[in-house]
Formats: structure tokens, C-alpha cells, sequence
């Protein structure tokens, strides 16, 4: 059994993948520890989900590697899923199948899934066991689906834009759960989205991709701590300027590198975000 | 078998399905049975040579008996013939194609470690089910075909007709059938055109079979004057000059015929080319063999097609 509690959760060194002429990730060499929330953030077609695909082996890397807790998907598939729990973009239940059915399953499937603890997170929730999944809110399809991950007793979990279709309330509901989990201890979360907001709260590190590439990588709080926001116009002389991006309505900022309360405004995490997204833009 | 259940729950409907019509197979075949048994005919009135004396006044029974068996109890036993290879279809597409297209193969593949182990758990008793419904569909066969060919002596020379509709043929070609749909189906990935393209193959697939075993069993047959020749398939008649020779018919015409009468002289011997009833078994144990070896084939590249593709 592989020791999940040292070392990166997921590492890769120049990874690349292709999709016949289309580059999904470019190069990525990035080590995302264990711990706690990741939020892999980025715009459509940054290559999050590509990434976590390739980490539960359900794609195989063009170039570079890969690994996770140390050990290489491709190869050892069965290991590196054995270590993982994952949660599709579109929930992947059996419209015509009871919760339960699905806990079954999945029982059936993975030795050691632990069914109890996944249901007792469906009925908490207020889901019932008996309702066929096909008659579930997309939420409630999330949460099962969280659910059972959760339910792996897996050290890693990887979360596939679950919020993407949900409510606002559905997400925060679902965050919760993550959350909650993630605080436990047993278990680290990568959690992908463009929501950047609703992840704001729960996040304890960004990892921002831009054309299948890393643009930034840090903790929350350094990542808060180290920008400020500058209204566009503004005298940049001096100052580490990472993008110009733009605001509400028609207003247009700049992002700094700056830990100085004297240079322009705190951003929120979603401005951070936003600046390098528009470097990695402009880059392209 | 608590594992059982939850493994073959999302195949629910495909299941149904094949119980429906392996149902309404043998709900047909009781029909038939029942209507033959209601006319309450004395054995002796079956038999040919018998019917005149022993069947005197139930001739019109005996006549409703042979054309209600005859038609009814073939229509039946042809019926039955088609039902492991849809069996073999329909739960063969919904093996992988249906996880795929629904991508419910997401979860399965993502929460059980082995994807080998997931196809396994779901074709080991998917087999085992089409090859019940094969050992059904050859019974009804078997118990149709005696009744719409009166009796035994018929069958043994008739039964290579029936080849692929005997003994275990319908349980190995029901399992090539499932075989091929889950390989298809895991190639490509889709419900409907898995479905379409597998149902081609597999009528590809029985063609190929029946043509090559066909051919094999040409290989076999003997060369026998009519007279002598024993019961079997009749390959084709032949005709042999005073020399030895194999002549055409043209050739005997011109040479030993009547120009008057249009007969051929009696120097001309006519053979018989046919395949003896005693390789019936080994025929069929071809055709069994070869059944099993497409199906199982088609398994074993489903195995490594699952392991590869993505969901």
C-alpha cells in the first residue's frame, strides 16, 4: 500500500496531451500536495478536466508524466484508482436506478467501500435511499455522486466541475459536504471550476490553468496577500504588473504583484483569478 | 449473489427483455403442444404405415394433426432458432455499449479498481444466462422439429438442417452473438450504431460459420450408388461412364442416350454424393467448436478494448 500521507498527491513533469491536432495540456509541470481543497481553476478548454482525467486514467498522457501519491496511472491504473474518489462534470448515475441500487453497486464493485458512510451522507442530506436517480435534482445527483466518493474511503478526491449545472444554493450545499470532509483530515480534495466565487470560502490553494498551461500556483491566503488591484490609469512605475483585466461594466484593472497596503486596493480572489487569466490570455 | 444482484441491476431492462421473449417462445410452443394433445390422437395414428389400419374414422384428425404440427411446430422451432442470438444481442450491447453511451461507465470505472473485474462480473453470468436460453431455445427446437417431421427416422436424416438449432449450437451461437455485440459495442462506444453494426456481424459471423462447416462437411461425404447410399445429406447426384469416370449429364446424354426417348443407357450408374448420418455429431461439434471460439475471441478483445478506451 502506497504511504498517502507524504509526498505531492498529484505531480507531473512536462505532461502533455493531444487530441489529434488540439493541445488539452501543454507542458505541465505542476505538484499539488496532500491536504486539504485545491481549486483547479481555469476557463473552458484550460485543460482542468483533461488533467483529472488523466490522473483517474480515464486518458493517457501524450508526453511527460504523471503521478499520483507516487505512482504512475498508465501503468498502475488499478492502484491509482484504488486511491481515488471521483466526481464527473455530469453526474454518471443510472437514470432508472434507485440511490441505494447505486450504493450497492458500487459496494459490489470496490472492495472496502464503505456503503454506510455513503448513505448516511445521502440521508443527511435529505435524499432518500429509494428515490430513483432519474427523479433527483442535478443537485441531488451531485451530492449523491459526492456521496459516494466520499464513500471510497478514498485519500483523494477529484471533482470534475460538479458545480458547473447546480444552483447557487445546490453549490454551497455541495461545497459544504467537501468542505466538511476535507476538514477531517482523511482526505484531500482537487476540486475543479470556473466558479470562482463559491470556491473562494472553501479553498485552500489555486492552481490557475490557461491554455493547458500553469499561470499560478499558491496558497489562498499568499495568494491575497501578494496582489492588489490598481484601477486602470493608475501610475504603474515600479510596480510587478501581472495583467490589465477588466471589471464591472466598463471599468478596466490592473493586477499587481504587490504586498505594499499603499499601492491600489485589496482583490479578491476572483480578481487574482481574473488578471491571470488575462495574462495567460495574452500570452497565447 | 447479494453482489450478483446489484451487478446485473443496471441491465434490468435487457434482462426483462430476454425473459419476455424467451416466455413468449415457450408459451408459443405449449400453444402448439396443447392444441396437438387436445386432438387426442392413438400413436398409431402418426405412423404412416399404420394410419390406414389402426387409424380408421380419425383420418381428418390425424390430417389436422400433421398440418397443425407441420406448419405451427415449424414456425416455432424456426422461431426458436433466432432467440439466443438476440438473447446474445441484447444483453451483449447492454454489457458495455449502454454504460458508454449513458456514461454510467464513469462511475463503475471510476470506483472499481479493475475494469477487467467489472466486465467480468457482468459477463460471467450474462454468458450463463444466454447459454440457459440456448439450452431452452434447443428443446423447444428439438421437441417442435420431432413433432412437424412425425418421427425419429426423419429427424436423423433431416437433422442437418437443424445443425445449428440442436443440442448446445443455439447456447454457442447465442454466446458468439454476445461475444461479438460486446466487442462492437465497446468499440464503439454508442447504443444504436453498436447495436446496428453487431447485429450485422453477427449475421456475418453465422454465415461464415455455416459456409465454412458446409464446405468442410463437402470434404467429408462419400460417393455411393443411390441403391446403397445411406441416410444422410445429399450433397450431389453423379454419374459414373462404363470407364469409371465421372461424366456431366450432357456428356452422358450425348454419348450413352436415346435420341428418341431422351433416357440414358443403362451402362450409366448414378451415384449420390452425401454426408453419412454418423458424422452428424462431429459435424456438429464444429459447429459448436467454431461458435465458441468467435464468441470467446470476441470476449478476450472486449477484455482488452475495456482495458484501453476511455469512458
Amino acid at each position: 500500500m502506497r504511504d498517502v500521507t507524504a509526498g505531492p498527491a498529484i505531480e507531473t513533469h512536462g505532461l502533455t496531451k493531444r487530441f489529434r491536432r488540439k493541445v488539452a495540456v501543454r507542458e505541465l509541470t505542476v505538484s499539488i500536495p496532500i491536504g486539504g481543497i485545491t481549486a483547479l481553476l481555469g476557463p473552458n478548454g484550460a485543460g482542468k478536466s483533461t488533467l483529472l482525467k488523466m490522473c483517474v486514467g480515464f486518458e493517457r498522457p501524450s508526453g511527460g508524466t504523471l503521478r499520483v501519491f507516487g505512482v504512475d496511472p498508465v501503468r498502475r491504473r488499478r492502484d491509482v484508482v484504488d486511491m481515488l474518489g471521483y466526481v464527473p462534470q455530469a453526474p454518471s448515475l443510472y437514470r432508472d436506478m434507485k440511490v441505494e441500487d447505486h450504493l450497492r453497486l458500487c459496494r459490489a464493485l470496490r472492495p472496502g467501500f464503505d456503503i454506510d458512510h455513503a448513505r448516511e451522507r445521502v440521508v443527511a442530506l435529505g435524499i432518500p435511499p429509494t428515490a430513483t436517480a432519474g427523479h433527483l435534482s442535478g443537485g441531488e445527483q451531485a451530492q449523491v455522486s459526492l456521496a459516494i466518493a466520499l464513500g471510497t474511503r478514498a485519500p483523494l478526491l477529484l471533482l470534475d466541475e460538479p458545480l458547473a449545472s447546480l444552483d447557487p444554493l445546490a453549490r454551497r450545499e455541495f461545497l459544504e459536504v467537501a468542505s466538511d470532509a476535507a476538514r477531517g483530515g482523511d482526505v484531500s480534495i482537487v476540486l475543479s471550476s470556473h466558479v470562482i466565487s463559491e470556491i473562494e470560502p472553501v479553498a485552500d490553494r489555486l492552481l490557475v490553468l490557461g491554455e493547458g498551461r500553469v499561470l499560478f500556483e499558491d496558497s489562498v491566503a499568499a495568494s491575497l496577500g501578494q496582489h492588489r488591484v490598481l484601477d486602470d490609469g493608475a501610475p504603474v512605475d515600479g510596480l510587478d504588473v501581472v495583467a490589465r483585466f477588466p471589471g464591472q461594466g466598463n471599468a478596466r484593472h490592473l493586477l499587481v504583484r504587490s504586498s505594499d497596503p499603499a499601492v491600489g486596493r485589496p482583490g479578491s480572489l476572483e480578481e487574482v483569478v481574473i488578471g491571470y487569466l488575462a495574462l495567460g490570455k495574452r500570452a497565447a | 449473489m447479494r453482489n450478483l444482484v446489484a451487478t446485473l441491476r443496471p441491465m434490468r431492462a435487457e434482462l426483462l427483455g430476454v425473459a419476455g421473449v424467451v416466455g413468449l417462445l415457450l408459451l408459443a410452443a405449449f400453444a402448439v403442444l396443447a392444441r396437438l394433445a387436445a386432438l387426442d390422437l392413438p400413436a398409431a395414428c402418426l405412423d404412416p404405415e399404420s394410419i390406414e389400419v389402426a387409424c380408421r374414422g380419425r383420418q381428418f384428425d390425424a390430417l389436422q394433426y400433421q398440418n397443425f404440427a407441420g406448419n405451427w411446430g415449424s414456425a416455432v422451432a424456426y422461431s426458436a432458432s433466432f432467440v439466443p442470438p438476440i438473447a446474445g444481442i441484447v444483453l451483449g450491447i447492454g454489457a458495455i455499449a449502454k454504460e458508454l453511451d449513458q456514461r454510467t461507465a464513469v462511475l463503475a470505472w471510476s470506483v472499481g479498481p479493475s475494469r477487467r473485474g467489472w466486465l467480468l462480473q457482468r459477463a460471467a453470468p450474462l454468458v450463463a444466462i444466454v447459454s440457459l436460453v440456448g439450452l431452452v431455445s434447443a428443446f423447444v427446437f428439438n421437441t417442435m422439429f420431432q413433432l412437424s417431421h412425425g418421427g425419429s427416422e426423419v429427424v436423423e436424416t433431416a437433422a442437418f438442417d437443424g445443425i445449428a438449432n440442436m443440442g448446445f449450437a443455439p447456447l454457442a451461437s447465442g454466446i458468439s452473438a454476445f461475444g461479438i455485440t460486446t466487442v462492437v459495442g465497446a468499440m464503439l462506444g454508442r447504443l444504436l450504431p453498436g447495436l446496428l453494426a453487431a447485429g450485422a456481424f453477427v449475421l456475418f459471423a453465422a454465415l461464415l460459420i455455416q459456409q465454412g462447416n458446409d464446405r468442410i462437411m463437402a470434404g467429408e461425404s462419400l460417393v455411393a450408388e443411390v441403391s446403397v447410399a445411406g441416410p444422410g445429406r445429399q450433397v450431389d447426384w453423379l454419374l459414373q461412364a462404363p470407364d469409371g469416370r465421372i461424366i456431366s449429364y450432357n456428356e452422358a446424354y450425348f454419348q450413352y442416350g436415346d435420341p428418341q426417348t431422351g433416357e440414358i443407357g443403362p451402362e450409366i450408374v448414378q451415384l449420390t454424393r452425401y454426408v453419412p448420418v454418423e458424422i452428424l455429431p462431429q459435424v456438429s461439434a464444429r459447429f459448436i467448436l467454431f461458435h465458441l471460439v468467435v464468441g470467446l475471441a470476441a470476449l478476450t478483445l472486449a477484455f482488452a478494448v475495456v482495458e484501453r478506451r476511455s469512458p
